[in-house]
């Protein structure tokens, strides 16, 4: 009984661990006290995101008839916190006549997806895998 | 290299034109996220991060190159 409860606790602060991962790139690895590396992504993601909103990207958006679109947006969203606050002061239109439109889509993709991998890296972190 | 858009944009719109700065500065990024998440040791890290790096610059020069003769 008391081992299944703790293995409960246990589960939820891993989902916890993965959702500020996720929502704040770098937070999981600064709770599981990896300050160093916390920090790297705390700056190298959003700045990422931030060169891809400057370069014309655009946040693509959940569109189900338009598979490619839709990945792109899990995509995107993979950065977490940023993503809709970027969406929300109306960054990440996009500009397709602009020529560095699909270099910002790069940055925000690979940021949104290495964010992911993040994520992946502080839950085996957080089960001693690592 | 650099380029302002606009006459008083209502945010910062900043046009990088240079293909290899941009080229380079994704390279840097995903190569310090990498090398971070795969090694523990700040040498190691170094080392893996340069590799990755050098590994990215030298594919993109040599897939360029490659590309040229073709009128895509």
């Amino acid at each position: 009984m008391r081992a299944a409860a703790a293995q409960e606790t246990q589960s939820g602060r891993l989902v916890l661990l993965c959702l500020a991962s996720w929502a704040t790139p770098g937070a999981g690895h600064l709770w599981l006290g990896r300050k160093s590396k916390g920090l790297v992504f705390l700056v190298a993601l959003p700045a990422m995101f931030a060169i891809g909103i400057g370069l014309h990207g655009r946040l693509f958006p959940f569109d189900m008839s338009e598979w490619l679109v839709c990945l792109a947006a899990i995509a995107d969203v993979g950065i977490g916190v940023p993503y809709f606050i970027a969406g929300a002061l109306g960054f990440g239109a996009g500009d397709v006549r602009a020529v560095t439109y699909e270099y910002g889509n790069a940055f925000l993709i690979v940021a949104g997806l290495l964010n992911l991998l993040v994520v992946v890296d502080v839950y085996d972190v957080a089960l001693g895998r690592k | 290299m650099w380029r302002w858009v606009g006459n008083e944009p209502p945010r910062l719109r900043l046009l990088m034109q240079s293909h290899i700065l941009l080229l380079t500065l994704f390279a840097f990024f995903v190569s310090l996220v990498f090398a971070v998440i795969a090694k523990d040791s700040v040498p190691e890290q170094l080392r893996f991060g340069g590799l990755l790096f050098g590994g990215f610059l030298l594919s993109a020069f040599v897939l360029g190159w490659l590309m040229y003769p073709f009128p895509l």
